[in-house]
């Protein structure tokens, strides 16, 4: 097999059907859904699953904690912002991976949350440090990434990497990126900083799997999907659209062992569609 | 697209139009079509497809701006005539690097013919398929027409990034939500908003009447958008988790792509497990009410846990009873408070 197929092997899905596919408006699990989607996508042999916010607290809270006794192969990640109190809500569930989303565009440093750069890059660092001294492992996700400054976007990065983060998430978070664009911007940020890279993009324009699929080729190792695709506006690359494609794309020969995950992808469908998507 | 058989004529022809109002330059029918149709809307020119001898004498007789046929019936087929190939596209399968190089080192006699359409390029990432492009237009002279599959879900991205300018396509296929073949097209509105948004070109149509379309569609195939469809799925605009509130209120464009409006539809604000607090003060005002601070939390707490327990948004009503009922528990708390001179009742 060439070495261009090498990444589509190496793939490692982190699920966030429970944090960002349920933001899909209208959609609310159950504690019990949670957990059982969670067991689900064990069995699926999902790499990470990305639990939730523990921030919002209440049922939200208790279902990460549960998903986390269930002591599951798959890693357990819980969603938090650039807040300490964020954090300490995560490290209450005992996750395995802190996963902090660090706004990277002047719009969002600026009109969401009424800041500069240089603040967020302090506080991602206190908050990076905060974290990897009470011992958790941390990503980071930079948001709005394909509407951020590549130099911001780098500098980010190898702050990141000098604190010890394991990975970092880029985030196409209005979904306007395509194909080639992507393909370079990892390669960019790959070339700069050694670090793992994942991407998170969306459907707005119907190109959430290509361009998931392109950022692998350009050498990201970590990619994230939901269960049909759910998840804001238009959804998030679609777990069995991408494995489909990746398992199309690669030689003949070559067998991504994802058999069993289909029949898993399904029951877990079933227990998306008995919510009701709109009130 | 399979069509409803009680699909009226006239709906067909609204189609039709719209088609041409939201930016298509062409569109392709065939005899099936033309039957339905039963005549030719004008503002908009037409690519035959020739599936036969039947077709061709229609396409010969008719004024069609193009016709479009199957590299099978190219080979076989009566276009020799040097007007007639002048119209003409032939349609290629290509869905591998093998297959381009087969075609780029000239199985296919192209003199004089208009342009030549490839269907499929499924089986590569999109942007690797452009370098092949420039160099099949050299070697054959013609126009090329790209018509990507959706196989692995990339025919949009496909068609967008083969509209490059200078070495890109000359003409982009796709049909509307995507529909028909064996595995589905690029989405004609994903391509229309991604070329307008992403690329930034200008583009000749009206965008704002695909949501309309879309409605128009369904009547005519019988088949419902899909809720989260981009561009015209009906629910692509509601937001409800508490940060995309809070960035939406304060600028729109800090989670989403393009205004609404843009494709005609409107942002619609849910009330749910992921509300924050501001998303509920908005939709407390916009039902009327002017909040009290105090009641909030939990109200917010309520809200969440019985869109848990419905496992669904909550509806107008749902927010009015669950507010209400706290100001009123607290309003009466406040006022027995006062009857007995203690504010801590």
């Amino acid at each position: 097999m060439g070495k261009a197929w090498h990444s589509f092997m190496d793939v490692r899905i982190i699920d966030t059907t429970l944090r960002d596919g349920e933001q899909k408006p209208g959609l609310a699990f159950s504690l019990e859904e949670k957990v059982e989607i969670a067991r689900l996508l064990d069995v699926a042999g999902i790499y990470q699953i990305e639990a939730g916010t523990p921030a919002m607290g209440g049922t939200e809270k208790k279902s990460v904690a549960q998903i986390v006794g269930l002591k599951l192969r798959s890693r357990i990640s819980a969603w938090n912002r650039l807040v300490i109190e964020d954090l300490d809500h995560s490290i209450d569930c005992g996750v395995d991976v802190i996963h902090i989303s660090v706004p990277s565009s002047d719009l969002q440093i600026k009109v969401k949350i009424n800041k500069d750069r240089r603040w967020v890059l302090e506080e991602m660092k206190k908050c990076i440090a905060y974290a990897r001294e009470k011992g958790f492992s941390v990503s980071v996700g930079l948001e709005d990434a394909s509407r951020a400054d590549p130099e911001f976007l780098s500098q980010l990065c190898q702050e990141a990497a000098a604190g010890g983060v394991n990975m970092v998430r880029y985030a196409d978070t209005v979904g306007i990126l395509y194909p080639a664009r992507i393909y370079q911007e990892i390669k960019r940020l790959r070339e700069m900083v050694k670090i793992d890279l994942g991407v998170h993009v969306h459907n707005d324009f119907g190109m959430a799997v290509a361009n998931s699929l392109s950022a692998v080729r350009a050498g990201a190792r970590y990619v994230d999907c939901t269960v049909g695709g759910i998840g804001e506006r238009a959804g998030n690359c679609n777990y069995r659209q991408f494995m489909r494609a990746l398992q199309g794309l690669l030689p003949a020969d070559a067998d991504l062992k994802w058999a069993a995950a289909q029949s898993v992808e399904t029951d877990i469908l079933k227990i998306i569609s008995n919510n009701s998507l709109s009130g | 697209m399979r069509l409803n058989s009680n699909a009226s004529r006239e709906d067909l022809q609204e189609f039709c139009l719209r088609l041409a109002k939201v930016g298509a330059d062409l569109m392709e029918i065939d005899g099936n079509v033309l039957r339905r149709l039963g005549s030719l809307p004008r503002d908009l020119d037409f690519i035959y497809r020739i599936n036969d001898e039947a077709d061709l004498e229609i396409f010969l007789n008719g004024n069609y701006r193009y016709c479009l046929v199957c590299f099978a019936r190219y080979l076989k087929g009566r276009f020799r005539n040097a007007d007639m190939k002048k119209k003409l596209v032939v349609e290629v399968k290509v869905n591998s690097r093998d297959e381009m190089a087969l075609l780029m080192n000239g199985n296919i006699d192209s003199g004089g013919i208009f342009g030549v359409r490839l269907q499929g390029l499924s089986r590569l990432l999109p942007h690797e398929w452009l370098p092949y492009l420039a160099i099949l237009r050299e070697k054959l002279r013609v126009k090329i027409d790209v018509c990507p599959e959706d196989e692995y879900k990339m025919a949009t991205a496909t068609a967008l990034e083969l509209a490059e300018d200078i070495n890109g396509a000359d003409f982009l296929t796709a049909s509307f939500a995507g529909i028909g073949g064996r595995t589905g097209f690029a989405a004609l509105e994903e391509l229309l908003l991604s070329l307008r948004v992403i690329k930034g070109m200008e583009l000749k149509g009206d965008t704002g009447l695909l949501s309309e379309m879309g409605q128009i569609y369904a009547k005519l195939t019988r088949q419902n958008i899909p809720s989260a469809k981009p561009i015209i799925g009906r629910d692509i605009f509601n937001y409800e988790s508490g940060i995309h509130a809070d960035g939406i209120r304060k600028n729109p464009t800090t989670y989403e792509p393009y205004d609404p409006a843009v494709v005609g539809q409107t942002r619609r604000l849910v009330i749910g497990k992921h509300s924050g607090t501001r998303a509920l003060l908005d939709k407390l005002s916009e039902l009327g009410l002017t909040a009290k601070t105090e009641n909030l939390a939990e109200t917010l707490e309520i809200i969440r846990e019985k869109s848990a327990s419905l496992k669904r948004a909550l509806t107008d009503q749902d927010v009015l009873e669950i507010y209400c009922g706290i100001s009123d528990r607290i309003n009466h708390g406040e006022s027995v408070a006062q009857f007995y001179g203690r504010e801590d009742y």
